[in-house]
């Protein structure tokens, strides 16, 4: 315990322990520890960081330079855009029925061949990058993580659900999305019993990029610049000890 | 009364301490234990108003002792805490 004690000292202020750090740590060797002392260590320090003159400019220098930071990141990542197309199943099949022709579809739809076609449909040349350095089968994996198909209710006579495909190019994101629902189609006619497949909203023209997220980069660099702020000010080497007040006579 | 300065000031008041003395001796007359990070924390706030002041060769059990003006300000806030008491005591008695 008096080991973690003394560690905590080195929590202060570099300039604050420069002056009082040695009588402070025989205060520790003198003084009971425990929890509670370990506590009141801790709670000591960050007040004593927080009213330290240099903390608060190196906090907001640090903390505007990781906002910048963070803004600057956000426009060099690529952005990703989502179209979004809704489709049901309707017709006289109970609702763990729709949920099976789901799943036989949506099986069809991402598997290997179904996505290669996409992927290789000269009208969409989705991934050039990718297909020149990596393997097609990890160019499909890729692909299959943007791909999103949730259900979006379901009943006695009816069941809808929503195809959500992110990608770089807007344009692309839709026609993607376009592409899946003909292949749904297609999955459709091959179940044993086919049922009526409607599209209940056309695939979504991307208006904006939902990553990235211009705030949410600008909040991560302004937490990192005042964690940076804070650890430099715990682990900056102290200053040459001042000399003690004139003493009275 | 536990303002962790006043409660240094007042050791102090009585005669020149190192912080583990301040310790135990504020234990023993307002039966609270300081944690060294308050002693400390009060220490600096009171040496920054110049109401305390290191005496004797530096040391590592350093003592301290009360200056004139923090010895004004102790006077000052004791008889604010009179005042306080005082008149507190008089309206739990009437309430």
């Amino acid at each position: 315990m008096k080991n973690i004690a003394r560690f905590l000292i080195r929590i202060y202020p570099a300039s604050w322990r420069a002056r009082y750090g040695e009588e402070f740590e025989a205060l520790l060797e003198d003084s009971a520890s425990g929890w509670p002392a370990i506590f009141d260590l801790l709670k000591g320090a960050i007040q004593m960081q927080l009213s330290a003159p240099l903390f608060p400019k190196l906090a907001l220098i640090l903390s505007v330079a990781g906002l910048g930071a963070g803004l600057a990141i956000s426009f060099m990542v690529t952005p990703r855009y989502v179209s979004r197309a809704g489709m049901a199943f309707e017709g006289s099949a109970s609702s763990a029925d729709f949920r099976e022709f789901l799943m036989q579809c949506e099986n069809e739809v991402l598997s290997r061949a179904s996505l290669k076609g996409v992927i290789q449909d000269p009208r969409l040349d989705l991934y050039p990058e990718e297909r020149a350095g990596t393997p097609l089968e990890d160019v499909i994996e890729t692909m299959r993580r943007s791909i999103m198909i949730r259900l979006d209710g379901h009943g006695s006579a009816r069941l809808s659900f929503h195809i959500d495909f992110s990608y770089r190019d807007p344009v692309k994101a839709q026609l993607t999305v376009q592409a899946l629902m003909v292949r749904f189609e297609g999955a459709n006619l091959h179940l044993p019993a086919p049922v009526n497949l409607s599209v209940v909203d056309p695939p979504s023209p991307p208006a904006k990029a939902v990553f990235p997220d211009r705030w949410i980069f600008m909040a991560i660099g302004f937490g990192a610049g005042s964690v940076a702020a804070l650890l430099i000010a715990i682990f900056r080497r102290p200053p040459p000890p001042m000399p003690l007040p004139a003493q009275a006579a | 009364m536990s303002d962790p300065t006043l409660l240094v000031l007042s050791s102090l008041a009585e005669g020149d301490k190192h912080g583990y003395a301040m310790m135990q001796d504020i234990e023993t007359f307002a039966g609270i234990r300081l944690g060294p990070g308050t002693l400390y924390g009060a220490i600096t706030r009171l040496e920054e108003h110049g109401w305390i002041r290191p005496v004797g060769a530096k040391s590592r059990r350093q003592p301290y002792t009360i200056t004139p003006s923090g010895r004004h300000h102790l006077r000052q806030e004791l008889a604010t805490l009179r005042q306080i008491v005082k008149t507190g005591l008089s309206r739990v008695k009437h309430a």
